[in-house]
């Protein structure tokens, strides 16, 4: 195990997961697996079907207004914590309505209730790493 | 950019917008769900989304879904609109012995109720999703 710049030695990935050791340092390709990292991010264009920006994103599918999939490129350990934010001038309330550890159903709604497609919808996902 | 629409056993359309894993991947994985699918570079409007509809390699808007659908978001709009509610807040009131509806809000409750009859005719006859779109009270909420 290397130091980093000859002092903390470099932290394991299953270190990184537990999150108690106070003795390790965390690399960047490893930064991603600690509980308190975001596990995925995304944010799309509804009207365009245009993905802006993603991380561990493979794909998203979009099953009618107001309705997507987010898939995973790295499945979590179990299943994750979802927050989206729907952007819109009229209100949109985005919910995560399914969430698996390889993939989350976002719906986005109106303010009847009525599943309604926002300007842009916002994504990110905590958990912990399979 | 490439989208994989892909046909669902509800008569729907999934479509997959790659992100880390390429287009011909996404298509592979849905052909072998066996599901019609194919790789489409231009996309209908989305004002009728759920009408969308595969056809071979091309997708499109299937016309007599879109027709159903821009009926009901009339029927509904009708159903939303506050002349709407005001015609039944005053059909309650005489019906409990209040005031009696004037002739202008009876003439107004006449057109909104025969509304989705006047419209049906010209949205059959709409060829295509804009035309189709264009159908639409001006006084209605989108």
């Amino acid at each position: 195990m290397s130091g980093f710049g000859g002092g903390l030695p470099a932290a394991t990935a299953a270190a990184v997961k537990a999150a108690a050791s106070t003795s390790a340092a965390v690399s960047p390709g490893r930064f991603g697996d600690h509980p308190r990292a975001i596990k995925a991010r995304c944010r799309w264009d509804s009207a365009t079907n245009t993905v802006a920006e993603a991380v561990n994103v493979s794909s998203l599918t979009d099953h009618g207004g107001g309705e997507w999939t987010v898939n995973l490129t790295t499945a979590l350990a179990a299943a994750g914590v979802p927050v989206a934010m729907a952007e819109n001038v009229g209100l949109r309330v985005a919910l995560a309505e399914a969430n698996a550890d390889s993939s989350v159903k976002i719906v986005t709604r109106q303010g009847d209730g009525n599943r309604a497609d926002p300007t842009a919808v916002h994504f990110v996902l905590f958990g912990r790493a399979s | 950019m490439n989208w994989v629409a892909s046909a669902r056993p509800d008569g729907g359309v999934d479509l997959d917008i790659p992100v880390a894993m390429p287009a011909a991947d996404l298509l592979a994985r849905r052909q072998a769900e066996g599901r019609a699918a194919a790789l489409v570079s231009e996309l209908p409007t989305r004002r009728y989304r759920e009408a969308w509809a595969l056809a071979g390699a091309a997708l499109g808007v299937d016309m007599a879904r879109a027709r159903a659908l821009h009926m009901a978001r009339l029927r509904a709009a009708r159903d939303a609109h506050p002349d709407w509610r005001l015609i039944d807040a005053a059909r309650a009131r005489q019906q409990d012995g209040g005031a009696v509806m004037s002739q202008t809000l009876k003439d107004r409750a006449q057109g909104l109720r025969d509304l989705p009859q006047v419209y049906q005719p010209l949205v059959d006859a709409a060829v295509d999703a804009e035309a189709l779109w264009a159908l639409w009270p001006g006084d209605f909420a989108r």
